[in-house]
């Protein structure tokens, strides 16, 4: 601090001195002090929508997964029964029911008990009775698994597709039932007019009831009759069936739909603009001056993805984006110089001219100043009038943002093969890597610096939203195409007069691999 | 506050104004204070910025005459025998051209360095320095003035 007498005489004079303002300011700052309360922003609204959004859209696919994906397994497994086994014991069944229709005529004049019991079926009493081994059998921990999925499956409302898979799954076991063993189904019969009701699974506490398998006595037909709701049974016979327990087969090689990983490597190109909001009276023609000044460029970026279906209709992905923006802007200025410093040498004398402003850009403010030996005017201002006309010029400037970006998004899947349509979007958390300003002026302004008064960093949320339209190359591999719009939710400047909110879109094009079930 | 304010404003009704709108500031921002500095000259430098803005927003704004003449006319030092007081000093500042005032205030009386005030007011070093000295002999010339008068 350059010491002075002058100063120090204001100094001391000036210290301690206090004036009163008037009340009237203090009544302005209190009318403009926030109210108690909590204030609802508009932006954490949004966010907590978002957030809830998601919170439920993850909820239900993880859902809907654990449906699809089980039932699908189970479809898988009753497939594979039921083609390969039943075909390979097809002559094993025909004999069966031979024997079945050779006993059931013997054994028409029994009760219903004595059929049952141990010792009319001529087992010993240290066998294994029918019913235990229906009990411990592994195949029907899979009836009742079944069971469970249709009754789940009626909980929503694609009650038909579900139910439908559900008559499948009871369609391939109520053939069976007419062929167990040793025919005591088709004994029953009579007691029941014509048909055997299924016996409840023991353990099983099914309050919905959908199917009513029924057999016949005739002993060689089935029939399974769909009934919505009635309880869903399965006779315990039909477990005890030798042929029903197909060996056992491996289920991993089977497709598993909803529990894909992809990997989405991509190029894409950006455009980034921003969005200026007045926000004081008296500024709303700042964002319509600086639109006419200012504009984004297409960009390149490039990322990857790593994605993970949930069920059959929902993907969830999360990313890490290489980004880029850059604003360009071209703005009038005038400047007159302010002081001319001349320092007489003992020879030669020296002027320095120097002037300054500022722009007001989309990002805030930039100062701009020149100081200089060199007349910024030409001859014009040889005589050093403060009369001369300022000088016009024309300040081109261009910033470049780097950003990474980390998306994450849930999406509608909606598969056409060899085509699949996604839908959707999430967040998208923005964290600027690096900030580069360039300018240059029309004329060319000797010693023209520009400085920039706001430093452009941290950390954006943004909204995201998008489809995706996929092509499949192979079991594999598929191209995607993904164009996204993207809107900034921070403001990446804001003072008195202005907020700037970036937005933009993006097009992502590259390959999606499946790396793994 | 409101005496920073006078001497940096060209009258009272923008005093006014730049101590309204700094404590605005203060309660907005006062997250950002940090404990390790004194609060008091926290709340000085936030009301010097406010009052570095609020001519930085009237400077775009078209320029009214004869702001000097009347912070000069509020200077009511009447008696050459006694010293003059703080009031009429804050009138004699106030009367200095905005450019002039704002670097002798910067510098002469918040102790900002020639660099630290090129760079609040966008100007160059050495134009600081000249505004300083200018200011300075305008002081000087404005006080002789007051003295030779009330003789």
């Amino acid at each position: 601090m350059e010491e002075n007498n002058l100063d120090k005489y204001f100094q001391e004079k000036l210290a301690g001195h206090t004036e009163e303002p008037p009340p009237a300011v203090w009544e302005g700052i209190s009318s403009e002090l926030p109210k108690g309360g909590f204030a609802w922003n508009k932006r954490y609204l949004l966010l907590l929508l978002l957030l809830i959004s998601i919170g439920g859209a993850t909820f239900l696919g993880i859902h809907l997964y654990d449906m699809d994906s089980r039932v699908a397994e189970l479809e898988n497994k009753i497939k594979t029964e039921k083609n390969e086994p039943i075909l390979e014991t097809e002559e094993n069944l025909m004999e069966t029911n031979e024997k079945n229709a050779r006993k059931s005529s013997a054994a028409n004049e029994n009760s219903l008990e004595e059929t049952f019991s141990e010792e009319s079926r001529g087992i010993a009493p240290n066998e294994p009775s029918p019913e235990k081994e229906f009990v411990e059998n592994p195949r029907v921990e899979q009836l009742n698994e079944a069971t469970s999925l249709v009754n789940r499956a009626d909980d929503f409302d694609d009650s038909i597709q579900k139910t439908n898979q559900a008559k499948s799954v009871a369609s391939t076991f109520g053939p069976f039932s007419n062929t167990a063993p040793f025919g005591k189904a088709s004994e029953s019969a009579p007691e029941m007019n014509g048909s055997t009701p299924i016996e409840p699974i023991q353990g099983e506490s099914n309050s919905s009831e959908n199917f009513h398998a029924k057999t016949t006595t005739s002993g060689s037909s089935a029939s399974l009759e769909f009934n919505p709701t009635s309880l869903l049974s399965v006779s315990p016979f039909s477990a005890m069936n030798p042929e029903f327990n197909v060996r056992e087969r491996k289920v991993d090689d089977l497709d598993k739909p909803g529990k894909e990983w992809y990997l989405f490597i991509y190029g894409m190109a950006n455009y980034t603009h921003r969005r200026v909001v007045a926000l004081a009276e008296g500024a709303e023609a700042i964002p319509n001056r600086l639109d006419k000044v200012e504009n984004g460029l297409i960009t390149p970026g490039a990322g990857l993805q790593v994605s993970r279906d949930l069920g059959r209709h929902f993907r969830l992905s999360i990313g890490l984006e290489y980004n880029q923006w850059i604003q360009e802007g071209t703005y009038d200025i005038e400047v007159q110089v302010e002081e001319v410093t001349i320092e007489t040498g003992t020879i030669t004398a020296t002027s320095e001219f120097s002037y300054g402003g500022e722009i007001l850009s989309s990002f805030g403010s930039n100062s701009y100043n020149s100081s200089s030996t060199e007349n910024p005017f030409g001859p014009d201002f040889e005589l050093l009038s403060p009369q001369t006309e300022p000088l016009a010029l024309q300040l081109n400037t261009r910033r470049r943002i780097d950003y990474f970006s980390f998306p994450i998004t849930l999406e509608y899947i909606y598969n056409a093969y060899p085509f699949r349509f996604t839908l959707g979007g999430g967040i998208s958390v923005n964290h600027i890597i690096g900030s580069d300003f360039s300018f240059k002026t029309d004329p060319e302004a000797p010693g023209f610096v520009v400085s920039e008064v706001n430093e452009i960093t941290g950390t954006y949320v943004a909204l995201q939203a998008g489809f995706g339209i996929e092509y499949g190359l192979s079991e594999r591999m598929s191209l995607r195409l993904n164009p996204s719009y993207r809107g900034w939710m921070n403001p990446i400047f804001e003072n008195d007069e202005i907020r700037t909110l970036p937005f933009g879109v993006a097009v992502r094009a590259g390959v999606v691999y499946l790396i793994g079930k | 506050m409101f005496a920073l304010c006078l001497r940096y404003a060209s009258s009272r009704e923008e005093a006014e104004d730049i101590l309204q709108e700094g404590f605005l500031k203060v309660y907005r921002d006062l997250h950002q204070y940090k404990p390790d500095a004194p609060l008091g000259a926290w709340i000085r430098k936030v009301m010097v910025n406010t009052a570095l803005e609020n001519i930085r927003k009237k400077s775009r704004r078209p320029q009214s005459h004869g702001q000097e003449v009347m912070a000069w006319d509020s200077v009511t030092h009447t008696n050459p025998s006694t010293e003059m007081n703080a009031k009429d000093l804050t009138a004699v500042i106030q009367s200095l051209p905005e450019d002039f005032r704002l670097v002798f205030n910067l510098v002469a009386l918040e102790g900002y360095s020639h660099r630290e005030v090129a760079e609040k007011l966008e100007i160059s070093e050495s134009n600081s320095k000249v505004r300083l000295t200018r200011a300075r002999a305008m002081l000087q010339e404005k006080i002789a003035l007051i003295f030779e008068i009330d003789r």
